[in-house]
Order: C-alpha cells, then structure tokens, then sequence
C-alpha cells in the first residue's frame, strides 16, 4: 500500500432478487460521516424498486418457507460465518457511518453476527414450541403449526446505535 | 434371480482417512496411555484386518478422565449459552468439513456399507450438533423452567452399531446444556469417537469438557460407578442397562437407557405392496439389522401375506452382500465374531423350534464375518425368533387377520422401542399408532431418524428420550 496509490472506491446499490441493480430513478444521495465529511453515494430508491423488491420477495417466498428448517438454519449460520469473515469491513463502515470508536463498532458487529447464530438455532425448534398436537375433547386430530406471515417489510431507523448493541 | 447386469466394482478410496497405527485415550484435551499401559487391537469386520492399536482404559485412568471433566465443569457451565453454542456449531461444521474421511473410518471399523455411513450415519451426525447448538442459548425457551442447571459430570457409554451417531446424540445435548463429558465408545468401533476427540481440538473446545475412554466393559462399569459422575447415559443391550440401573440405585445419579427392542412392522391388506417391502426391508436390513429400533417381526395381514413375501423374497434377492466400502452394497458386515456367532445361533435356534428359514441367494466373501439376509415363516408369538433380540439381518414372520389382533401381537413383547404401520388410510394409522406401546412409531416409513424427533423406549427398552426439545431434559436439573 504505497502512499500514491490511489483507492477505489465501492459503489453502493439496491440489492433486489439475487441481483445488485442501481436504483430505478437514476438518483442517488450522499451518506456523510458524523462530522458530515462524505462517505460514498446511494441508490435513491424509488417507489418502483419497492415494489420490484416487494414482488421478488413475494416470487421467492414459497421457495424459502418450503425449505426445511434445518435447512434455513444452514443457511443463516453461513450469513453468521461470511459477516465474521468481513468484520474488519463492517467494522470501518459501522464506525464511519455511525460516528463510533473502532471498539464500539467492532461490538456492534460482533453483536450481529451472534444475532445470525441466534437465529440459525431457532430456525427447527419454533415448531415445537410455538406448536403441537390440542388435546381435543372429541374423535379427531387437531395440530396447531406456526406458520411465516409472508412478505416482511423492515424499516431501520435512522440512528441504529441506540439499539444495535444495546442487547 | 440371477443379475442380468454385473455390477463394477465401485469402492470408495480408503486414502481419504489416514488411521494411525495406536491411539492413545483422550483425557484433560491430551492423547495419553492407559495407566497400566494395556492396549487392544480394532479389526475391520469385513476383512478382519487390524487397523489400529488402542490404549485400553481401565479405573485409574477413569478417575482421570472424570477429575478431569469435573476440573472443566465449573468453567464450561459458567459460560454465556452462546459461546457453547458456537463451539458446537464449529463441531458440526468441521463434521461436515470431514464426513467423507469419516464415513470411510466408520465403514472400516464398523463393517456397515460405505452408502450408509455416507448417507445417513454422518449428515444425521452433522445435524445432531447443529440442532443442540442452537438450544444452548435457549434453555429458558425450552419448557424446563427459567435458567435451568446442568447436571455435572456425565457419564457415557455406546454401542458398535451407529458408533459416531451415538456419540452426537451422547455429547451434543450433554455439551449444550452446560455439562462435561466422559465417553466410552464400544471396544470392537473405537476410531471414529477418537477421531471426534481431534475435531474437539480444532474446534478449540477447552481441556476437559469432552474426554474418550477406549475400552471394555470394565471401563463401562467402572465410569457408571465412580462417585463423582452425576448422570449416566447408556445405549446397548436390556441386560447390561439392567446391570446399570442396578448398579447406580441409590446414588442419586441421573439415568437414560436406550435398550433393546423387537420392532414390529404391521403390514395392512391396504398397504401399497411395492412401498411396504421396501420399508420392511429398511427396517430389517438397514445396517445388518444391527438396529435396536429394527422392525424385527414383520405383522402381515393374512389376505395379503403370499403377495408380500413374494415381492419381498424377490427383493431381497436382489440385495447385494460384500466389501462394505463398494458404494453399490447393501448389506455389509457384521460387526464382531461374537455378534455373528449370537446370530447364527439364534437363527439355529429357530429352525429347531420349527420356524421355516428362508435365505437369500448370495456368496459370502471368505474372510470377516457375514450373515445373509434371512427371513423365518411358521413362526408363532412363543418362538424364540419372534421374542428375542437378535441384532441381526434375520425377520420373524407373523400374521394377524384384524387390527386389533395386530395391536395385540405387536404389543406382545417385553420390549417397547419402535413399531410400523402401513396402510392407505390415515384413520388407521392414528388410532393403531395410539395404542402401539412403542417409543417412536413410523407410518408408511421406516427408520427415519431427524435430531428434533425424540426418540426411546417403553418397558424393557429403556426410559429417557434422546433428541428434539424433549432430549434435553436428560441432561437438565429439572427435579
């Protein structure tokens, strides 16, 4: 890493249905760091990326509720093992983005990767739980499963340290 | 029937698992000899060829591994759920990492076919770890109280017939819920509890919390007795559980048993023929029928009995018996000398009492051991093949002519592990179910296992479950 070298920098985009596209609006807005020096440009989304975002996950939803649980715990326990894997990554941008100190950073992300393990664990064992066989007072068989509500839309808040290492 | 096709040759390649020529036990994270110094030899039971010398523990070496488990006790059960829970998931990952390697290990020392091992044995041993890890931080979710409490020490000792599935389901409920562990893997299937032993290592588990003990029942008896052991875990045969709870009445440790069984597979006039075979032969032929949960008495209805047995004979001549690393076999070795000679016997056995034996048609290779895929007729609830255990690939048949006739013969057995049913209607399936007094009953299936499924015994077959929600509950301070 010589001193002239010059960086590259990252393009941030919408990430939609598997595919990394730019927003539709062909905007974009700038993310500053704490000092409002800025960071790096971001898609602009549209009212028409919501929606495209909204049908892809709509298109994807049978798939991944149909797997079976075991496997969707596989599955987030390598989102856990990929996000440990670019820590030093996460822990730069958490930390410019959000105005922290390296160590409170390196906490927030630490803290997210354990939330993936967390959840990887919960994935075969919310059935038995949350479900089972009613003890029915008649000649017939009444089973009780939890089932996913379908689409989920997530709206993080503008100030995440609040809550992102509070727990 | 003769195969209009010979198969190849297809063996997996043993250079994937490099078998050092003498283990040592794994006691405190160390390889280490026997106090005494005493070794053993394990033998691959389809070629009889030795793979490894093993240190052979006995009660000072024991007492070791237990001060040993006890000094990690204080430690491990203190740390946050979700640390244990990632060294579990590490476990289970470097477990995928290496499942060939050890599938071929199991194949070797085991005798079992390398398309078992490769296919049920190691990713149900995957599972098993992967499905504890996850309960290790959420014990107060699992129905036994708020923070429950580990138990302490415990106490471990397993079977030849699903060595290294044995040991997940052993170790990973144990480790999950805060306590440490000191297990003894049977002394004719060492290798691959002391190939676990490494996988500790990589995965960074600290001193203690796992140790191996390679012996014989002597060291079985001695860990199940020393003072300091809180809970003890058995899976094997009815007499030696007997022994066990015999031997720990009093102490106030904690016991499951995993015992004996003699399956019953009910077979009605409904069920789809072609289906149903292939489900009595999984439930018999599945590892040799070396199978405590084994569908041992197949229960066919009267009406249908000529039609099932003659597609099952027909399909059982097409199993094919050999080199248990060929990826094209079936049905592989039994497991040690001794368990052959308990089969044959048993099967003369029948015969004498006037029970019709049926063989299928195969060569045995010369050396190692080897029983052939057999089926008995004419047999009655009173003969000895219809009563006893005999972990082998031997079928007792039986017939019945109305359900609760089925229910009745089913349940006609001091034990109680697993049973069968196979029909098309669902009505019939759950009431039968209902009265089957067997731990695990399959519909339309057979010997399917999963981690979240408990499983065990009613009567004789033990008390306990291992596995699911409910696997926890052993290994917890819940009085």
């Amino acid at each position: 890493m010589s001193d002239n070298r010059l960086s590259v920098f990252k393009t941030y985009k919408l990430y939609v249905g598997g595919k990394f596209p730019r927003s539709e609006s062909g905007r974009v807005y700038e993310v500053t760091d704490s000092k409002g020096r800025w960071l790096a440009n971001a898609p602009h989304s549209s009212r028409k990326d919501a929606r495209d975002a909204v049908v892809a996950a709509r298109k994807a939803f049978g798939g991944w509720s149909g797997a079976t649980a075991y496997n969707r715990g596989q599955i987030l326990y390598r989102v856990a093992e990929m996000l440990e894997g670019r820590r030093e990554q996460f822990v730069r941008e958490v930390a410019d983005a959000e105005g922290l100190s390296r160590s409170k950073a390196a906490a927030v992300v630490e803290a997210a990767v354990d939330r993936w393990v967390w959840y990887a664990g919960w994935t075969d064992k919310i059935g038995q739980i949350a479900g089972g066989v009613n003890p029915v007072a008649g000649p017939f068989l009444n089973l009780s499963t939890p089932e996913p509500t379908g689409v989920v839309t997530v709206l993080a808040p503008r100030t995440p340290r609040s809550w992102a290492w509070s727990r | 029937m003769a195969s209009a096709f010979e198969y190849a040759p297809a063996p997996e390649s043993r250079s994937v698992v490099d078998i050092a020529p003498s283990y040592g036990l794994f006691i405190d994270g160390e390889f280490t000899e026997a106090a005494d110094g005493k070794v053993f030899k394990s033998v691959s039971p389809s070629s009889e060829e030795v793979l490894s010398e093993v240190a052979r523990a006995g009660a000072e070496d024991v007492d070791r591994a237990v001060k040993a488990a006890r000094r990690a006790f204080e430690k491990w059960s203190a740390l946050p759920g979700s640390e244990r829970a990632k060294y579990l998931f590490r476990i289970a990952r470097i477990i995928q990492e290496r499942s060939r390697e050890l599938a071929v290990l199991e194949t070797l020392d085991n005798g079992k076919p390398i398309r078992e091992t490769r296919d049920a044995d190691l990713p149900l041993v995957a599972a098993h770890f992967f499905y504890y890890a996850g309960w290790a931080d959420k014990l107060d979710h699992a129905g036994y109280g708020a923070n429950p409490r580990p138990l302490g020490v415990a106490g471990q000792v397993i079977p030849w017939n699903f060595p290294l599935l044995m040991l997940a389901w052993k170790i990973a409920p144990a480790l999950a819920t805060g306590n440490t562990v000191v297990l003894k893997p049977a002394e004719t299937t060492p290798l691959s509890a002391l190939f676990f032993a490494d996988i500790c290592r990589q995965a960074g588990l600290p001193r203690g919390v796992v140790n191996i003990l390679t012996g014989y029942g002597d060291a079985g008896a001695a860990l199940v007795g020393h003072p300091d052991v809180n809970k003890v875990a058995f899976t094997g045969s009815t007499a030696v559980g007997k022994a066990i709870a015999r031997q720990i009445a009093g102490t106030g440790k904690r016991a499951t048993l995993e015992l004996g069984g003699k399956g019953a597979n009910i077979v009605f006039d409904d069920a789809p023929v072609d289906q149903a075979v292939e489900g009595i032969v999984t439930g018999i032929f599945f590892n040799q029928g070396q199978v405590c949960c084994a569908g041992s008495r197949l229960l066919v209805q009267e009406s249908v009995q000529d039609e099932v047995l003659d597609a099952l004979k027909r399909r059982l001549s097409t199993l094919r018996l050999g080199d248990p690393l060929d990826k094209n076999t079936d049905i592989g070795a039994i497991n040690s000398a001794e368990q052959l000679s308990r089969i044959t016997a048993l099967a003369e056995t029948g015969e004498a009492e006037g029970a019709e034996r049926w063989t299928a048609p195969c060569d045995l290779p010369s050396a190692g051991y080897w029983f052939a895929p057999t089926l008995f007729t004419n047999v009655t609830q009173a003969h000895t093949v219809a009563r006893d255990e005999i972990f082998g690939p031997v079928l007792s048949v039986l017939t019945f002519r109305t359900p609760d006739e089925a229910v009745a013969k089913a349940n006609n057995t001091q034990y109680g592990l697993s049973a069968g049913i196979w029909t098309e209607k669902g009505s019939r399936i759950l009431a039968v179910a209902g009265k089957l007094r067997a731990g695990v009953v399959w519909a339309n299936t057979f010997n399917k296992f999963d981690p979240t499924s408990p499983f065990g015994g009613y009567k004789e077959s033990g008390f306990g479950r291992e596995g699911g929600r409910h696997g926890l509950e052993a290994y917890l301070d819940v009085r």
